[in-house]
């Protein structure tokens, strides 16, 4: 368990590269090139939706050019970037639009369920995934409290470190979330089985 | 369980139905765009107030000032011309009166703002502002919290040493320039130096010369907060 790669140096020669940038304006444009793809994926986890995975990373970029004068070096800036990004991800899903928006798809997936339920054979279900993808699907089903320690060591490959100042958790609670999230993933997936085999 | 989900990274890498576009970049320039040109009229705005504002106040005066010699000229000069002066006297009160309530009315709003220099050490996150400064750092270990706070501000008050430590006491007026958490007070809460030495050398500070009011500029504060005994850390501007 747990990465062989050190925890970072604080301040990396990338960020050196970026910080040393004067025009704020190119210095943005750097860093969105650097870090675009993986902060977009890493918000997608949190929110799930195309569209406002597509707000909140433009917004987390616009609080990045905004506050960057701020950074101060004490972490990497990417787990920087990570921190506002996350943070950016909770307040939206705390947000009165979000819940609203989820509430009225959930009423309106109830009502799709019941007429396709009977649709799809457990055949053609296996057919459409396989292991990895079902496995994938079940990490972005846990809640968020463990999918973003998953998400954060495993894809990210940060350490828990890094990641407990990112969440601003212990390093203990850390550990813990990563196990228990594991645990959850192997009972959800032992679950499937034993459905399917039925 | 541990492999299966170490070989899930190169599905997430490749399989997630999102990318960073350019568009997103563009929008991302329109954006910052669209707040700089806000806070620009931001700036405008007073301005043009306290401009139209100063203008009316000088159009009036000379209405006054140019009605004076039309009432001299009537048959009671002299009475005339102490009913204006009174008049223009209570003029000039209710003006003054006036410009005291706006000064008394911006000063309360400085206070207001001011004032927001206390934050809840249960709630506080990253990104925050208190006291025109910027939470950049929260550590939250058992019994204590760690915040960093960043930004600049002026300070003034009086250094002490207690054994051997360099202490600053705020001023009155320099205590809603310090964040301050919910259940402290600011008057109880040592405030320290990262760096002593080098603060003595800059302020030329020893035991006994202490007992002197001074402006000291500072670029962070770091706040341990403790149910029990909280205490403070000012990082200096060594660049004075």
């Amino acid at each position: 368990m747990g990465h062989s790669k050190a925890f970072h140096p604080s301040y990396d020669e990338r960020d050196k590269h970026i910080m040393s940038i004067h025009d704020p304006i190119e210095a943005i444009e750097v860093i969105m090139n650097t870090y675009g793809d993986e902060i977009k994926r890493l918000i997608f986890t949190y929110l799930k939706n195309g569209a406002d995975t597509d707000d909140v990373t433009q917004e987390v970029f616009v609080t990045v050019y905004q506050k960057l004068h701020m950074f101060q070096g004490k972490s990497t800036l990417r787990s920087w970037i990570y921190a506002i990004a996350i943070n950016k991800c909770k307040d939206y899903l705390r947000s009165w639009h979000y819940r609203n928006q989820r509430l009225k798809e959930k009423l309106s997936i109830v009502g799709e369920e019941s007429r396709t339920k009977n649709m799809e054979t457990p055949e053609q279900v296996t057919i459409q995934q396989d292991e990895q993808s079902k496995l994938f699907e079940q990490v972005m089903d846990l809640p968020v409290k463990y999918r973003e320690v998953i998400i954060l060591f495993y894809f990210k490959e940060l350490a828990t470190k890094e990641i407990s100042q990112i969440l601003e958790l212990n390093d203990a609670t850390v550990r813990t979330r990563l196990n228990r999230g594991r645990e959850k993933l192997k009972a959800l997936l032992s679950m499937n089985r034993g459905e399917s085999n039925e | 369980m541990n492999k299966n989900i170490k070989q899930l990274k190169a599905h997430y890498e490749n399989n997630l139905p999102v990318a960073f576009t350019e568009e997103d970049k563009q929008n991302v320039f329109q954006k910052i765009k669209a707040i700089q040109s806000k806070s620009k009229n931001k700036a405008f705005y007073p301005k043009a107030l306290l401009t139209v504002g100063i203008t009316a106040f000088a159009i009036f005066i000379g209405f006054v000032i140019t009605n004076i010699p039309l009432q001299l000229s009537t048959e009671d000069n002299a009475k005339s011309m102490s009913n204006e002066n009174e008049q223009m006297e209570q003029e000039l009160e209710k003006n003054d009166a006036e410009l005291g309530i706006m000064q008394d009315e911006s000063s309360e709003e400085k206070r207001f703002d001011d004032v927001s220099n206390i934050f809840n050490p249960e709630t506080i996150q990253f990104g925050d502002v208190y006291s025109g400064m910027t939470v950049t750092e929260v550590q939250r270990e058992k019994g204590q919290t760690t915040i960093l706070f960043s930004g600049n501000t002026r300070l003034s008050g009086e250094f002490q040493y207690r054994q051997e430590k360099l202490q600053f006491n705020v001023s009155e007026q320099a205590i809603p320039d310090i964040p301050i958490a919910t259940s402290d007070n600011v008057k109880q809460i040592p405030l320290y130096f990262k760096e002593q030495e080098k603060v003595e050398a800059m302020y030329q500070m020893k035991p006994g010369l202490e007992n002197k009011e001074r402006n000291i500029n500072i670029t962070a504060i770091t706040y341990f907060y403790s149910e029990k005994a909280s205490r403070i850390e000012l990082e200096i501007d060594q660049s004075e």
